[in-house]
């Protein structure tokens, strides 16, 4: 209570009279590419982009980088347990993930385990509020992101080794290697985690017993240049995540969650004066393995899906203002295992976008796209966005869409459960967003962004019991979502002295139609604070993070409390930066806190780590 | 909420010693819930919110989470079965590996029968002064499936009897315990197994057909449900003396009864069954159209559980009068996965 305090001060004073800029949040993509995460293209979209340098500070996960960078709301069983995502107030499977621009999210449960993910392994992780299904495909509902790995050709050789020791005997490490050359670019990643995870309950004698991790993941990612027009590029991935689920404070567990995924990416790169082209064709396996109790280990529930997923795009350059873009892709998964009945769904879809810059001022983009799916109907989508550039330092974006998800392979196919005549949940989503930079003194720059939405999902997919006693998926559900998001990013710099801030603030509603009750697990407010002060060579960085109360019944009876977390972190440059030494304490002042109910998250901890470069 | 429950005490306080009166003695009341029931709740499944409502006998008081309330401490994960025996209440923690033994009028936590024997508990009956307590152990694992023993004098566990795959309720005739197996899915079981309460040892499984869920004595039968069959077994020579099959080929579930009169329940409706005929109804007794969580009939009343939300498992009570076939009460908030009711 006291260090809430101390903290609601610490924000109101300092966001009074620091303005600073977030020296990782890039705003502006540098390269004109026609990505559907790219800013330059998406122009009515708040895309936040998150840099090489940032994600190569420390080996997180992909949970804790978001939760710090971002104010998102991401729910875990436990430290390191499964978590799920859930942007603007919308359902863990509305967050499409994408790797290099391919499909991730599991086509067994829909959703993206993000403590599986080290987002060290990627250079850039673009996260892009808001409905995109007409560009991005299915469950791009509350938002996308996309894990990059950009290969870009230099005369290069250089690597990076990172170690980090904590609490809780918990250890992780990176290594990447990368050779580049005008022609060629070769890379090599390698990461692990683990940890014995024996964190204690706080007012408890319970210890988090049966809580430990394991996991590691390998890249090897090239790139050739065939010539001036020309290039192939091959990307790969192999991701293991082995944990114990952690036991509640009222009941124990010795089970096993492993998940493994493999994922392989080919592509050519085409391009010519007016219109560049890309083929991508990709694979992904995804293998769950739950062993109940690890004293039967021969009792297990394995499933997993093999998923082709293939994409033509090629943009046309009609007059400097004028842009098409055009594609095609297909998809073809087949679930297999022990609660599934073998199955396969196809899909092709095709989409088209102009993208018109009307004149310095306002640019617009009109996008549309169809879907032809073996397994059920899916309607036509379409969106609108646009930027209007008032001044040099105001600036709007608005954007509409309709969009869509697919029932997952579980939805359809689960063993005596699945419903085979399930049809997509439908979404409309629209934001007005305002962003003004200012220089309230000199040297000192902010950026302030007001955004405001409104989303309306139909037909979600809920599981039921019906009358036979077994629960069944049907499409029940609707909910309309509508919020404000704010942030306000300020940067002072100095000869040898820099300061920066971000501070952000959400304020969420997400209530079913019919109940009129908030979401379960869906916070109204949320709020984080990131301070970093850089003096030659020590980096001070103090982030703060306010999760709001979340309930836990339908009908809002019962809920989980509120808390604020803080982290600290002392970072001490050597030779030139490169290498650092740095100190981190997590949960400063020892916040008692849950995200699930009855699940204990870890009091103070502490933890070192050196990054190296070469 | 506090100060209905004081005058209620203070109703029944008087009422008792007006009563008293012609028996010339003065009679303490034994605790808050003496005159009503409990409703107890299941919670979500790993999330540790079971609990316990009470509800007086003439439904005007409802209070939820008595235990927490009373011992300042949460009942535990997954409560599966309550029972009585005396002034003791035993609830059957199955996710908490765990009975806890409160009193049956205050609610006051007394112990905690636990330890390596249990693992998984379901259910529990009361016999010859001994709980006997079916004990699943690892659900998936068929070898090391129990049924607990424990002494209601000093509740601590006595003994322990091997038995089939996944036991769950229970039934004592003639010194004979039954015991209905139904297996892990997929791997349903299909049996009732007879132990010897004198000697401690299994002497017959009963084939009943796939996945038994719901057994009970009467008149010196079992009876069992399995699919859409209801099971009578002759208990003089543990043999099956009729199967009668209803229409529909969905399950029957949460069998009760009212004297001759079996209750149970089939998509989403009540049906009845008098025992004197010779095949099951076509048409609902009672219809309700929501997924029913549990059900059972007290002094011609029937309480029904069903949810008012299946995403969190919240729920409501239903109460029928089974003469008239009158809703009494409708829609009492009970708590989450809300499933036996106990009447003190």
């Amino acid at each position: 209570m006291k260090a809430g305090i101390i903290n609601i001060l610490f924000i109101v004073f300092f966001g009074q009279i620091l303005f600073a800029q977030d020296p990782y949040v890039e705003q502006l993509d540098e390269v004109q590419v026609y990505s559907h995460f790219s800013p330059n293209t998406q122009v009515g979209y708040s895309i936040i982009i998150l840099s090489d340098s940032l994600l190569r500070s420390r080996n997180d996960n992909l949970t804790q980088l978001l939760k710090r960078h971002t104010n998102t709301y991401i729910k875990e069983a436990g430290s390191g347990m499964v978590a799920s995502i859930s942007l603007r107030g919308s359902a863990a499977s509305h967050t499409a993930v994408y790797w290099n621009g391919i499909p991730i999210n599991s086509s067994l449960n829909g959703q993206t385990d993000f403590n599986t993910i080290f987002s060290s392994t990627y250079n850039k992780i673009s996260i892009r509020k808001g409905g995109g299904s007409v560009l991005l495909g299915s469950g791009a509902i509350g938002g996308a992101i996309n894990l990059e790995n950009e290969l870009e050709f230099s005369n290069t050789t250089q690597g990076w080794v990172y170690g980090s020791f904590g609490s809780f005997q918990t250890a992780s490490s990176a290594i990447k290697v990368k050779h580049a050359s005008k022609k060629s670019v070769v890379e090599v990643h390698y990461n692990t985690l683990s940890s014995k995870n024996n964190y204690s309950y706080y007012d408890s004698e319970i210890t988090n017993e049966n809580g430990e991790i394991n996991q590691y993941a390998f890249q090897l990612n090239t790139t050739f240049k065939l010539d001036n027009r020309n290039k192939i590029y091959l990307k790969t991935q192999y991701n293991n995540s082995n944990r114990n689920t952690s036991r509640t404070l009222f009941s124990s567990s010795n089970a096993n969650l492993s998940y493994v995924t493999h994922t392989a990416l080919l592509g050519w790169k085409n391009k010519k004066n007016n219109y560049q082209s890309e083929l991508k064709t990709a694979f992904v396996k995804e293998d769950y393995t739950y062993i109940f109790d690890k004293k039967t280990p021969n009792f297990i529930s394995k499933n997993g899906s093999d998923k082709w997923y293939s994409n033509y795009d090629i943009s046309y350059r009609l007059t400097d203002k004028l842009k098409l873009q055009s594609g095609v892709n297909y998809e073809m998964v087949l679930g297999s295992g022990s609660a599934i009945v073998n199955s396969s769904r196809k899909k092709i879809a095709w989409y088209s976008s102009l993208h018109h810059s009307v004149s310095e001022k306002v640019s617009y983009n009109v996008n549309m796209r169809k879907d032809w799916s073996s397994a059920y109907k899916i309607p036509l989508v379409f969106s609108i966005d646009s930027k209007q550039k008032w001044h040099k330092n105001h600036m709007t974006k608005v954007n509409f869409s309709t969009n869509y998800r697919t029932p997952t392979i579980n939805d359809l196919y689960w063993e005596s459960a699945g419903n085979p005549s399930l049809k997509p949940e439908k979404n409309w989503s629209a934001e007005i967003g305002y962003q003004w930079k200012f220089n309230a003194i000199k040297k000192l720059q902010s950026t302030l962004g007001i955004t405001i939405f409104n989303s309306q999902s139909t037909d979600l997919i809920q599981w039921k019991p019906e009358t036979n006693q077994f629960w069944k998926p049907v499409n029940i559900q609707d909910v309309t979502s509508k919020g404000l998001e704010f942030s306000l990013v300020n940067s002072l710099q100095k000869k040898n002295f820099s300061l920066s801030s971000n501070m952000q603030y959400s304020y969420t509603l997400s209530e079913d139609n019919l109940l009129k009750k908030q979401l379960i697990y869906v916070p109204k407010h949320m709020g984080a604070l990131l301070l970093s002060i850089s003096s030659q060579n020590w980096v001070f960085d103090f982030d703060e993070v306010y999760n709001g109360r979340v309930f836990t019944t339908s009908s809002n009876s019962n809920s989980i409390a509120s808390y604020w977390l803080s982290n600290l972190s002392l970072k001490r440059y050597f030779k030139n930066k490169i290498f650092n030494l740095a100190v981190e304490v997590n949960n400063l002042f020892n916040t008692n806190y849950e995200i699930k109910l009855n699940r204990p998250m870890p009091q103070r901890n502490y933890s070192i780590n050196f990054n190296y470069k070469f | 909420m506090k100060s209905i429950k004081l005058l209620s005490t203070l109703f029944l306080t008087i009422l008792l010693f007006s009563s008293c009166v012609e028996k010339e003695e003065i009679e303490e009341p034994l605790g808050d819930y003496e005159h009503g029931f409990f409703v107890l709740n299941e919670g979500n499944w790993g999330s540790g919110n079971a609990s316990i409502t009470y509800l007086s006998e003439d439904y005007s008081t409802l209070e939820t989470e008595v235990y927490k309330t009373v011992n300042i401490e949460s009942l535990g994960d997954v409560a599966q079965d309550v029972l009585f025996h005396n002034e003791k209440a035993y609830i059957v923690m199955n996710g908490s590996d765990k009975v806890v033994v409160v009193n049956r009028y205050t609610m006051e936590h007394l112990s905690v029968i636990e330890g390596s024997e249990i693992k998984n508990p379901s259910f529990m009956i009361m016999y010859n002064g001994k709980g006997y307590l079916s004990n699943w152990g690892i659900g998936s694992d068929a070898s090391d499936d129990t049924i607990v023993v424990i002494d209601l004098a000093s509740d601590t566990i006595v003994n322990t009897i091997p038995v089939g795959f996944v036991p769950n309720r229970l039934a004592v005739v003639n010194d004979k315990l039954y015991v209905e197996l139904q297996g892990w899915y997929p791997n349903n079981d299909s049996q009732v197994e007879v132990i010897d309460l004198i000697t401690n040892v299994s002497i017959k499984t009963i084939e009943v057909g796939n996945y038994p869920h719901s057994l009970m004595t009467y008149n010196d039968k079992v009876y069992v449900l399995s699919n859409n069959h209801i099971i009578e077994i002759n208990t003089s020579n543990d043999t099956i003396s009729r199967t009668l099959t209803g229409g529909d080929t969905d399950y029957f579930n949460y069998l009760t009864n009212n004297g001759d009169d079996l209750y149970y329940s089939l998509n989403n409706n009540i049906y009845k069954w008098n025992i004197g005929e010779i095949s099951l109804p076509n048409v609902e007794d009672i219809e309700l159209g929501i997924s029913i969580y549990g059900m059972k009939v007290y002094n011609g009343f029937l309480y029904v559980n069903h949810y008012a939300d299946w995403q969190t498992g919240e729920s409501l009570m239903n109460i029928y009068d089974t003469s008239t076939k009158n809703l009494i009460k409708e829609g009492i908030s009970t708590g989450i996965y809300s499933k036996t009711v106990a009447f003190n």
